[in-house]
């Protein structure tokens, strides 16, 4: 994470390509089941709501 | 203003960094920490007592935007941009972390529809549809006039529907 005060302020910065050589510091999700996600989430409110 | 009933908070729990520490340490490996907002406090539990990184099953962090534009300026994400030393702090800190950002939660639009399929499916009148109408209007009007987005990212239901269905999305390591 950028934490100068510049124009890149807070700016998410990753090694996509690995030039750097560091290892890995976390897990990523670039991809994601929208239309399951988005099922869920409204099923679910409906069911909270009816209790 | 709409009100909404709830409990009222425990203030008995004491301060966050504490109640953080103190319920980690007394679970080890059993605890998923879903984030949802500036990292301030986990960061400043990881630095007073490091012994709960280890002690963390996992941890979800909604923040970061990679390949999209940001929702703060220079493309910048809301929780990352408030406190960016505590977000570094974190994602170094060797925390099992999968980090949730703008990239995907963006692609999770919920629109009108949504809410008129909830609303025809649910009693109106209790608080959560109440509440979930009240703030998805000024949530998707503002998407429209700052974004030009149809809909709301649902950012923070995201990170922690992936606490219990973790196959929503597909991870990579970096």
């Amino acid at each position: 994470m950028e934490t100068g005060d510049g124009p890149a302020h807070a700016a998410t910065c990753a090694d996509f390509w690995r030039l750097t050589g560091r290892l890995p510091n976390m897990h990523v999700a670039p991809e994601v089941d929208a239309e399951r996600f988005m099922r869920l989430f409204v099923t679910r409110m409906i069911k909270l709501a009816n209790g | 203003m709409p009100s909404y009933r709830c409990r009222a908070l425990n203030h008995s729990l004491g301060h966050a960094v504490d109640f953080l520490i103190e319920t980690l340490l007394a679970a080890p490996g059993e605890i998923t920490l879903v984030a949802t907002g500036p990292l301030t406090n986990i960061a400043l539990a990881v630095r007073r007592e490091p012994r709960i990184v280890p002690a963390v099953r996992r941890c979800i962090i909604m923040g970061g935007a990679f390949r999209h534009e940001g929702n703060m300026p220079l493309r910048g994400e809301y929780n990352v941009w408030c406190d960016p030393h505590a977000a570094r702090i974190v994602l170094h800190s060797g925390l099992p972390i999968t980090l949730v950002p703008l990239d995907v939660t963006y692609r999770c639009l919920f629109r009108e529809a949504d809410m008129q399929h909830i609303a025809a499916q649910a009693d109106v009148r209790t608080p959560i549809v109440r509440f979930l109408a009240d703030a998805t209007r000024f949530y998707i009007k503002y998407h429209k006039t700052a974004q030009n987005i149809e809909g709301c990212a649902i950012n923070d239901a995201l990170a922690m529907a992936l606490a219990f269905a973790p196959d929503l999305v597909t991870t990579v390591a970096l």
